[in-house]
């Protein structure tokens, strides 16, 4: 009989051990790395199963930094249901590489960099305290920064991979400026007593800390105004967009904010700036993404946008319908990258201008991509619906009017590009001669196996919300069949109804309405460089590497070293000048003593 | 206590030796002086749990105190893990002037002086032997050099600023001298709280200026791009990790000798010059072209941090300094030799003319990167506890604006680290490197993987280095947690 307390670290340790080991068997035997890495995958998902099975219970802890942390697991809800994401989509995007990553070079990176990916994700959200949380939370970034640049030869890549750790690293800064604040003033890095001591703390420090958590959220997250990080992440492997960049990593953010919300909620304005980041960032992706031809960025855009309801609901105090959208989200974004590198791998391109009536040719997919995008835009009864349904309930509730219009609008634009990017890539007539086919099954399996779940995860609300009470948050207990009932009978319901019809019609009269972009042309120029805000950036990087530059080849290349080779000359001039005085003869040398002598006398004298 | 003896002179008689071998049998020497530095670092490790102390008379009432504890353990075993990586890395490299026995005398003399400076427990011994490091260093600075048209300037800039600092604390040591009549360390701990507390504070800050020196702080870092950046680079691979440890060591050794309100002072000037050189040496870092002169900048950004541990004189803060010394060495050390690898095929550390080695050297891409991550303080590298465990002290001083501003600097050090990666291993390959000669080397294979290794294991468990960290700070009267 297996210690159970064991379960949590076996669950970290099996893909940290798998990420170790695949550069060794890449050495002895290349070709078995990536059936090993799927084995490894396997046996976690098949550990993971074990994991609700310990909420509330007692896990083991290690001693880390002796005499400052021991660290061990946190384990509720919140925390285990990102970590069974990561574990089974994880494991589902193992499988899917076998066929989408076959002809790549150096797979033995790919899948380490994939196994300790899955490891540390499980790690971060396991974390019983601050430091293990960002510890794993780094390892993450690491990964992802590794795993967009991992078609390093071309350029485009290695620099978004650069953007994406810079970016993602200011974030960082105030995540660890507020753990540490917390430290400073508990001497805990405990995450449950930090949460607990929050009462205790000063107003302008724990706005401060508020203010950490947020930006560091805002990172990882992808959320307004540092957002530009994802849409670039794109130019990683297909499958890595959707584990990292879909199902997994970015939700962290949202993670963050709730497993901190009980502080939050002792700043109520920050709240409210959560609630409009969350809106505003909802709107600015979905109109990014309608706009966009580029499949993996509408994707991206799309998350972008989704997070940000996510956000909304954590600021207007639904943290459990946060999660349950990131739940919901997890499993149909993912599938819909999946769909996509399908897609992409067959064409060899990622422009959907030139895609179209693959429809024919691969049925699998584009069945299961259109199950995504209805989840996404949100259509009764899949899994998006019922989420994000109870989020602009949520909002209502809370009476945040202002944000609750904007994510409307943003819904609206959502159910308009969800559809037009099925239509213009699988409908309507073939636009390249490119032979197709429908994808592998080891490709095709996993997609069903999401598009299923796309369908009915939402069931799995009574068993969530059953265990969400041991996370010391509110949320009513609730059955799938009483969720069924009140989301229908909601007052967000007619709201969610409208956007998904009137998103329909703008889609179905979308040639109507071309003479849009000649009445306004600079919104249309504006969203197409992404509302500028990738140019400001690039404008204030190459200010500060500017900067850098005079200050290194005027200040230190003249003023330093000017100082130094002045200090040598001026000792020289000082010693030829001072050598005139010595010399040698006896008349003089006497005249100085003498000198001398009656000035010592002088000075005794008086 | 002749273990004490043995530790201290092993590496003299080493040098001595050395000399005795053939000039034209090169790999003898390097492999005679391996062994001794290998020896140098066996008897430190067995050593290690223990605390002892050896008093020497030398007649004319001079008597040389040594004494061995867990800061000079973790000094000594990063010098002489240092010296082997730089030995081992010096093998069969094609440098001019030819490698010959007094090379390898001369970076045994640095190690005999730098273990003397952990060992010495008298302040006019820890002089003499911080002399004795510093002029073999300038030797091998000025003898063995890339740029012959400024080698005189490089060398006289490194020995003149180095020598200043030097003379500051000398002046302390003798100030010290005159007012207590002994210059024992053991002592003076119980003689120093009896002064007033202005001239102690005087005392302090002239005694730390070789320190502050040796750690590159600004306006006093003129001699270390220079140094760092035209010296072969086995003298380079010395210079930035041994004179590093050393002057981090040296802080830690002598803020806590003196009394805690002679140096509270010296907190908000010190903070602000780390800030100052993490910025300023960051930004010259970014804007550099060449890449051993951005690691060299690097070097003085993060010795800012190192400045900023002990400026918070909070048990936290000056246990990530001290672990700083394991992390620089060794983070310094893997990323200069992984770069320089490459440098070394292609045949030029400009930037521009570098890129897609990744592709050629796989494995130097791997360990480069990893180093560079050590340096950014990212987990699952070592460098990151040292970082962390700073930031922590930073914060528990209680000025957060002065603790957030050096978080800032972490992006700053991200940037020019992911770039110098991007820029020497990713993207496509030059034209001109594609037919490049690669020599496979054990050594480089050999050091490059241990020191990778090392990076990983203790960033992932760090606590059998923090253990010793730990046990060092407790000594020194700065416990961490109970």
């Amino acid at each position: 009989m297996m210690n159970l307390e064991m379960i949590p670290l076996l669950l970290l340790i099996v893909p940290l051990a798998g990420a170790a080991l695949v550069p060794l068997i890449n050495l002895l035997f290349s070709k078995a790395v990536p059936l090993f890495s799927v084995f490894v995958g396997l046996v976690t998902a098949v550990i993971g199963f074990f994991l609700p099975g310990q909420i509330g219970a007692k896990a083991v802890s290690i001693v880390w930094l002796p005499g400052v942390l021991k660290t061990g697991f946190q384990l509720d809800t919140l925390s285990v249901v990102p970590a069974l994401i990561a574990t089974w989509i994880g494991f589902l995007v193992l499988i899917y590489s076998l066929g989408y990553m076959k002809r790549e070079e150096n797979l033995s990176r790919y899948y380490s960099l994939t196994l300790l990916f899955i490891a540390s994700m499980i790690g971060m959200s396991l974390a019983d305290n601050f430091l293990a949380l960002f510890f794993f939370w780094e390892v993450m970034g690491v990964c992802s920064y590794a795993l967009i640049g991992f078609f390093y030869k071309d350029p485009k890549a290695a620099s978004a991979g650069v953007k994406a750790f810079l970016t993602t690293r200011i974030g960082d800064i105030g995540l660890l400026a507020a753990i540490l604040t917390i430290y400073a003033l508990t001497g805990t890095f405990s995450i449950s007593a930090g949460l607990a001591s929050g009462a205790r703390i000063a107003l302008p420090l724990l706005n401060f800390i508020a203010f950490g958590f947020i930006l560091g959220a805002v990172g990882k997250s992808a959320q307004m105004p540092l957002h530009v990080w994802l849409p670039d992440a794109m130019e990683a492997p297909t499958t890595i967009s959707a584990l990292i960049h879909a199902a997994t990593m970015v939700n962290a953010g949202v993670y963050l904010l709730a497993r901190v919300s009980p502080l939050l909620a002792l700043v109520p304005s920050w709240l409210t700036v959560i609630q409009w980041i969350g809106a505003l960032t909802a709107l600015l992706g979905s109109l990014l993404a309608s706009f966009h031809n580029d499949l993996k960025r509408i994707l991206a855009y799309s998350t972008i946008s989704q997070l940000g309801y996510m956000f909304l609901a954590v600021g207007v105090g639904g943290v459990f319908a946060s999660q349950f959208h990131l739940f919901s989200h997890a499993i149909f974004k993912g599938l819909l990258f999946l769909c996509a590198g399908a897609v992409i791998h067959e064409l060899g391109t990622k422009d959907i201008r030139e895609m179209g009536g693959l429809w024919k040719f691969m049925p699998v997919t584009g069945t299961t991509f259109l199950i995504g995008a209805l989840a996404l835009m949100g259509l009764p009864v899949l899994n998006g619906f019922f989420s994000k349904d109870m989020i602009l309930e949520e909002a209502m509730v809370a009476g945040s009017w202002g944000p609750l219009i904007v994510a409307a609008l943003a819904a609206l634009l959502t159910a308009y590009y969800s559809l037009r990017t099925t239509a213009v890539v699988f409908w309507g007539k073939r636009r390249t001669a490119v032979h197709v086919h429908e994808a592998p099954a080891v490709m095709t399996v996993p997609l069903a196996l999401l598009a299923l779940g796309s369908l009915v995860s939402w069931v799995l609300v009574g068993p969530l919300t059953a265990s969400w009470t041991k996370t010391g948050l509110k949320a009513p207990h609730i059955a799938w069949f009483e969720l069924l009932k009140e989301t229908f009978s909601s007052t967000a319901f007619i709201i969610t109804a409208c956007v998904i019809v009137l998103g329909f019609l703008i889609f179905y009269y979308r040639k109507n309405l071309g003479w849009l972009k000649e009445k306004v042309p600079a919104f249309f120029k504006a969203v197409s460089v992404g509302l500028g805000f990738d140019t400001c950036y690039s404008w204030l990087s190459r200010l500060i590497y500017s900067a850098s530059s005079i200050l290194s080849n005027f200040w230190e290349e003249k003023v330093m070293e000017g100082i130094n080779r002045a200090t040598g000359k001026t000792s020289v001039a000082l010693s030829i000048s001072s050598r005139e005085m010595q010399t040698g003869d006896l008349h003089w040398n006497l005249l100085y003593v003498v000198i001398a002598l009656i000035i010592i006398l002088g000075l005794i004298l008086w | 206590m002749v273990e004490l003896l043995i530790l201290q002179f092993l590496p003299l008689l080493g040098a001595l030796f050395v000399l005795l071998i053939p000039k034209e049998r090169r790999e003898s020497a390097a492999i005679f002086s391996l062994v001794v530095a290998c020896l140098e670092m066996a008897l430190a490790l067995t050593l290690v749990p223990q605390k002892l102390t050896y008093y020497l008379g030398l007649g004319l009432g001079v008597t040389m105190v040594f004494s061995f504890d867990p800061l000079t353990a973790i000094a000594l075993l990063v010098l002489a893990g240092s010296c082997i990586f730089s030995i081992l890395y010096s093998f069969k490299k094609p440098i001019e002037p030819k490698r010959s026995p007094s090379f390898y005398s001369l970076i045994l003399l640095v190690l005999f002086g730098t273990v003397g400076v952990t060992l010495a427990r008298d302040l006019i011994q820890f002089y003499v032997f911080w002399e004795v490091m510093l002029i073999p260093a300038w030797a091998l600075v000025v003898n063995w050099n890339e740029d012959p048209k400024k080698v005189r300037y490089t060398g006289l800039k490194f020995f003149l600023i180095t020598h200043i600092g030097a003379v500051l604390t000398l002046s302390s040591i003798l100030w010290i001298y005159s007012t207590f009549g002994t210059t024992n360390m053991f002592l003076l701990q119980d003689l120093l709280p009896t002064l007033p507390a202005a001239t102690l504070i005087a005392m302090a800050a002239l005694f730390f200026m070789a320190f502050i020196v040796k750690l590159a702080i600004f306006p006093f870092h003129t001699w270390l791009p220079d140094a760092y950046t035209t010296s072969s680079m086995p003298v380079t691979l010395i210079l930035v990790s041994m004179m590093i440890s050393v002057g981090i060591y040296g802080l830690a050794r002598f803020l806590p000798f003196f009394p805690k309100e002679a140096v509270a002072p010296l907190s908000i000037p010190y903070f602000i010059a780390s800030l100052i050189n993490i910025f300023y040496g960051g930004a010259m870092a970014l804007a550099e072209k060449n890449a051993k002169r951005m690691i060299a900048y690097s070097s003085m950004s993060q010795m800012g941090y190192v400045l900023f541990g002990f400026a918070t004189l909070i048990p936290l803060g000056i246990s990530g300094s001290v672990f700083n010394i394991m992390n620089q060495a060794v983070t310094k050390l893997v990323l200069f030799a992984s770069v320089g690898m490459v440098a070394e095929t292609a045949g030029t550390w400009r930037l521009e003319e570098l890129g897609g080695w990744a592709k050629r050297h796989p494995f130097a891409a791997v360990c480069a990167s990893g180093a560079m991550l050590s340096l950014l303080g990212t987990p699952p590298m070592l460098g990151f506890w040292p970082e962390f465990l700073t930031f922590s002290g930073g914060f528990a001083f209680g000025n957060y604006l002065i603790a957030s501003l050096a978080l800032v600097g972490t992006v700053l050090t991200a940037a020019y680290g992911l770039r110098l990666v991007r820029f020497v291993f990713f993207g496509p390959l030059k034209n001109e490197h594609e037919g490049a000669v690669i020599r496979p080397s054990w050594n480089m294979a050999l050091v490059l993987t241990a020191g990778f290794l090392i990076i990983l294991f203790l960033g992932i468990y760090p606590a059998p280095a923090f253990q010793l960290v730990r046990s060092a700070l407790n000594l020194l009267g700065f416990g961490i947690g109970g």
